[in-house]
């Protein structure tokens, strides 16, 4: 039997690293799509409604508008989980008001979830302000980090919560 | 309680020490008289305030675990910008480690709309127990909000 060895990524948070498989056969599209832009680089930025995450905005060409590729309720959330995330602009009122300017338009990311309890559902969710429009407010999970986590990598991403933001780089892992 | 009843509620000032931002605040006494007098008699009090990760635009300053107090003046889903609150979870409350089990005891300070007090298992009661002066809400806010970029900020509060 041939099998297809799984696409990895590699994330550098400030300097620590962990690496993460691509969810291939479950979101081929959007594993793909997010394969074509690497490597991408930005500040990490802490999540603030869903636990242990930290997000990486998607900026000028790296910006990826992704249709739902599968259904949104089977995107529950584990630690480890990443999930491409999609928000249209002036779909939320106020909550990205503390971000830069692009994103209080149109909010393109990927969300790491890496530590336990992870958003479980919430931020999928995110009931306040986030109608499941199609091309509106898209999510869908891609990627895992490898199993164990570096507890260095997770220690990294909480101290984004108490530093501030911190460089993230996600490239092809080969 | 010591100072409820008498209609005219006491005053705490609430300083970002590293940005010099200031807001002072109501404390509820009459609806929250037994928080109200526990914060109060805690004054002044000076810490690191963090970012909350469950409940959008809300601060969360963390208070010695022997402060327990009963269920008071209590809300659950929809504070306002200006809430100031006081949470307890018992040990072993959540669960999840290690973050579920710790026992903490917190005065959390929401500062935008559409946040709600909740931790990773869903909304939690909390003692609303004041509210930031509307006027010196919008400093406080946007000094609240550059935490998400910048970190935690120490906070003093004090009996004004």
């Amino acid at each position: 039997m041939i099998t297809m060895a799984r696409r990895k990524l590699l994330l550098n948070l400030d300097g620590e690293t962990a690496t993460a498989s691509l969810f291939e056969e479950y979101a081929p599209k959007t594993c793909e799509a997010v394969w074509n832009i690497l490597p991408v680089s930005g500040r990490s930025i802490h999540a603030n409604w869903s636990g242990r995450e930290i997000m990486l905005h998607l900026e000028g060409d790296k910006i990826l508008r992704l249709p739902q590729e599968v259904p949104v309720h089977s995107n529950f959330i584990y630690e480890g989980d990443i999930h491409y995330f999609y928000r249209a602009s002036s779909l939320s009122r106020g909550k990205q008001l503390a971000y830069s300017a692009q994103f209080q338009r149109e909010l393109s990311e990927f969300a790491i979830f890496y530590g336990e309890p992870a958003g479980e559902g919430v931020s999928a969710y995110d009931p306040p302000r986030a109608p499941h429009l199609d091309k509106v407010h898209v999510v869908c999970k891609f990627a895992a980090l490898d199993r164990p986590i570096p507890e260095a990598f997770k220690m990294k991403c909480e101290s984004a919560r108490h530093e501030g933001l911190k460089p993230l780089t996600v490239s092809r892992y080969e | 309680m010591e100072h409820a009843g008498t209609g005219m509620n006491r005053t705490v000032k609430l300083t970002f020490t590293e940005d010099g931002v200031s807001a002072l605040a109501e404390l509820l006494d009459d609806e929250a008289p037994k928080t109200a007098e526990t914060i109060w008699g805690l004054l002044p009090l000076r810490g690191k305030v963090i970012h909350d990760i469950w409940s959008g635009p809300q601060l969360v300053l963390h208070l010695d675990n022997s402060v327990k107090l009963p269920a008071e003046n209590m809300l659950i889903y929809h504070p306002v910008p200006g809430d100031l609150f006081y949470y307890y979870r018992p040990p072993h409350y959540y669960r999840g480690a290690p973050y579920g089990r710790v026992e903490s005891a917190e005065i959390g300070i929401t500062y935008g709309r559409d946040s709600r007090p909740q931790g990773p298992r869903g909304p939690k009661a909390v003692n609303l127990f004041g509210t930031i002066r509307r006027a010196d809400l919008d400093g406080f806010a946007a000094a609240a909000a550059k935490m998400i970029d910048e970190g935690s900020k120490e906070l003093a509060i004090e009996q004004a």
